[in-house]
């Protein structure tokens, strides 16, 4: 009875969780209201958040309570939060689940190679913590917020969310990898999860009938060992196919770890080998993590950033491309910056103000969970400067008195002569565009804004 | 093409006349050579746009601060709305708020004027009131901003920028340099169009008012500035005019326009009156300008659009 319960409260929350995140999402316009606080508080559980907000805004934030709950509940009863409230964790649940009844034949492989690489975590955790260290915000691109939220924004601006359906066809297969071996979130609360208080453990009279292992989502199941593994979701799913109810939820005894027989001896060589072996992993994700960041770092063009944006290359540091800037942006001047602009652009939010020009309501700011965008008043936004082509403006070489960029400027940083021949006033300029965009010549402006 | 708009144009000028009663009867104002269709091809533009049922030789001042007051009682003056807003019509009404300001900045026309409005059409028995522009800047900032999209709604009002291409649809506006634009469809397809603009200062035309909002119902707008701006505005009136044009002059900046922020003046004046040039050849003077200052008002007056000597007008202040 209770067992059913509290599936069933599962269920709701992590329902509730999904929709509801997709939904906030979906939701953000301007002008913005309850639906961009719900999604920051939301997204400030995760605790990559506030290592991000210590490494770049060198201050620790007020909500800091919020991410320290998440460690403690991790601390006391595991990775809860991945298995009971992750949005992102609820759809490859029931991605896994379709899987689960859709390929029924790949029950045994499934476990198999969920076992086979746990071991990866701890080498891909470190590779992770360097790349960040070094200063590359991507790592954060794959924690679940932002990516659910990315992809959300990706799907609902037309475009294919490839990344998710990749992550979703391994889990129809592989169950939930993602969870336990890539999302670096799952990865660091696996770790802190390590001396948690309360863990299933096989307490009466195991058959070995392998069934708590075949249903494991994340190959964490007490089989073998006595006890979950440190990567378990408390979902409750061993103890409920266990046919002998052996499976408890109980609080571990901290020593008296019983039935470890092995003579110091073997232990020893062991020890010595596998830490020869540690080393090498380590040294090569330490060697990956550099090539990448110097592949990373690498200075692409200058693009026109949304209003406020830190200065390159710390923009595209702190950036976490969760796209809710591309998705409140109300005049969809904000677009993800395609891959041909390098990789350390990829993704990130930039402007073509000849396409559309910010109509500086500043809500990116408001929605930018990282500080990459800051909150800068008006008047000391700076995007980048006006530059006129006066060969190709038609007021200065055709006479013609058009000043339709006097006319639109938002900040009366241009200004006409006697002949309505328009002239830029630069400390004036915040670059928002709209002088290029309302540009009546055909093709390029003759009128353009250069970044800053 | 053509047949469709020969169709939808039959169809309009049928709406139109049935509206008026007297379509034919004024046609003859705009009987001026300058003005005549030239293409010889049957389109919506061989009718000439719904003349009002207002006298057009009479301007209605309406002064004062209460919003309400201000419209019912330049409405009782001109004659009452029943006469212009039959039942089940379809209203359509063109404020200004293009640029992304706050009421308390005055750049944008009033949304308690323009609330007041959609209010006496709807009470007059109107089927449904769009209120209708073409921002600068996107359609979300410059209908809050302005606080038009909460005043019209509050009142069971439509309000919306016509900021995509499908909101238009090509005319032969049968001018010199203007001949074919893409035009608003609500406009054309509307029984009683009401122009709505606020008057303040525009650094290039001088002031913006009822013949310049009209630039607010065509696509592209950077043609008229790539030729002649005030030229284009004036056969643009000429195409379509308004069955009334009502000026928000209660307050207005006098620099910077027409984006702003500017200084702010107060007039406390609402103007009313079916001739559009009339209109602004008055809004003009709260400006301290001549009429013929304003060249699109004197372009307007030679295509006969409408009269800009203020003498021969009967100004009724109430």
């Amino acid at each position: 009875m209770k067992s059913k319960k509290t599936l069933w409260l599962r269920y709701v929350l992590q329902f509730v969780s999904l929709v509801s995140f997709v939904l906030l999402i979906a939701n953000l316009s301007y002008p913005l209201g309850q639906e961009n606080l719900l999604l920051q508080w939301f997204s400030r559980l995760d605790p990559w958040l506030l290592l991000s907000q210590l490494r770049w805004q060198q201050e620790v934030p007020s909500w800091i309570w919020l991410p320290l709950l998440t460690l403690a509940s991790t601390l006391l009863c595991g990775r809860i939060f991945c298995g009971w409230l992750c949005p992102f964790g609820a759809l490859l649940a029931l991605t896994d689940k379709i899987g689960r009844t859709v390929f029924k034949k790949l029950s045994l492989p499934r476990s198999k190679v969920l076992h086979a690489v746990q071991p990866v975590r701890g080498y891909w955790l470190l590779f992770l913590v360097i790349v960040f260290v070094l200063g590359s915000n991507w790592v954060f691109f794959l924690t679940p917020f932002v990516l659910l939220s990315h992809e959300t924004v990706r799907s609902l601006q037309g475009q294919f969310p490839w990344m998710l359906m990749g992550i979703m066809a391994g889990t129809l297969f592989f169950s939930r990898f993602w969870c336990s071996v890539l999302c670096p979130t799952g990865v660091l609360l696996s770790l802190v999860a390590r001396p948690r208080l309360f863990r299933y453990r096989i307490t009466g009279n195991c058959v070995h009938c392998e069934k708590c292992a075949g249903i494991c989502s994340v190959g964490a199941a007490p089989l073998n060992t006595g006890v979950a593994k440190e990567g378990c979701l408390a979902c409750r799913d061993c103890q409920r196919a266990c046919p002998t109810k052996a499976i408890e939820w109980r609080q571990s005894s901290w020593r008296g770890k019983n039935g470890q027989s092995v003579s110091a001896n073997d232990v020893a060589a062991t020890k010595h080998q596998e830490s020869r072996r540690q080393f090498f992993k380590a040294a090569f994700a330490v060697g990956l993590a550099i090539a990448f960041l110097k592949k990373n770092v690498w200075a692409a063009e200058k693009a026109l950033r949304p209003p406020g944006a830190l200065p390159e290359p710390e923009f595209t540091a702190v950036c976490n491309r969760c796209g809710r800037c591309v998705q409140v942006c109300p005049s969809k001047a904000l677009s993800p910056m395609p891959i041909t602009d390098g990789l350390a652009n990829f993704e990130t939010p930039y402007l073509i103000p000849r396409r559309n020009r910010c109509d500086l309501c500043l809500a990116c700011q408001e929605v930018c969970p990282t500080g990459a965008i800051r909150e800068v008043p008006l008047e000391k936004i700076r995007m980048g400067k006006a530059v006129i082509d006066k060969p190709r403006c038609i007021a200065w070489n055709e006479g013609k008195m058009c000043f339709i960029c006097g006319e639109q400027c938002p900040v009366l940083a241009i200004n006409g002569d006697g002949h309505h021949r328009p002239t830029v006033l630069t400390d004036k300029c915040v670059g928002c565009g709209s002088c290029e965009n309302a540009c009546p010549v055909d093709g390029e402006a003759a009128i353009r804004i250069f970044p800053d | 093409m053509d047949r469709r708009q020969f169709i939808s144009g039959l169809g309009y000028g049928l709406v139109s006349l049935g509206l008026t009663g007297c379509g034919l009867k004024l046609s003859g104002k705009s009987d001026n050579p300058q003005n005549t269709n030239t293409q010889n091809t049957p389109n919506n533009q061989a009718i000439p746009a719904a003349a009002s049922v207002y006298d057009r030789g009479k301007l209605i001042i309406s002064e004062g601060t209460d919003p309400n007051a201000l419209i019912e009682k330049g409405f009782a003056a001109l004659g009452g709305i029943g006469a212009l807003v039959r039942s089940g019509a379809t209203v359509v009404v063109k404020p200004n708020f293009s640029v992304p300001r706050k009421p308390e900045e005055a750049a944008t026309t009033n949304p308690q004027l323009v609330a007041a409005v959609v209010k006496q059409c709807l009470a007059a028995g109107a089927k449904e009131v769009k209120v209708i522009d073409y921002p600068f800047q996107s359609p979300p900032v410059c209908l809050t901003n302005s606080g038009i999209k909460e005043a019209v709604e509050s009142v069971g009002g439509k309000a919306y920028a016509i900021n995509a291409q499908s909101f238009y649809t090509q005319v032969d506006t049968g001018g010199k340099i203007l001949k074919t634009i893409l035009f608003s469809k609500d406009v054309l397809n509307a029984d009683v169009f009401i122009n709505f603009p606020i008057l303040k200062h525009h650094n290039m035309t001088k002031v913006t008012l009822g013949l310049k909002n009209m630039m607010g119902l065509v696509w592209d707008r950077g043609y008229f500035h790539r030729t002649d701006l005030m030229q284009c505005i004036a056969e643009l009136a000429a195409f379509r005019k308004p069955h009334l044009t009502i000026v928000d002059a209660t307050r207005g900046i006098t620099d910077n326009g027409p984006t702003g922020p500017g200084t702010i003046r107060e007039w406390n004046q609402v103007i009313f009156g079916a001739d559009p040039v009339a209109v602004d050849a008055y809004a003009a003077t709260l400006f301290g300008l001549k009429p013929a200052e304003i060249e699109y008002v004197t372009a307007a007056a030679e295509l006969g659009v409408g009269e800009m000597d203020l003498q021969k007008l009967t100004v009724v202040k109430v």
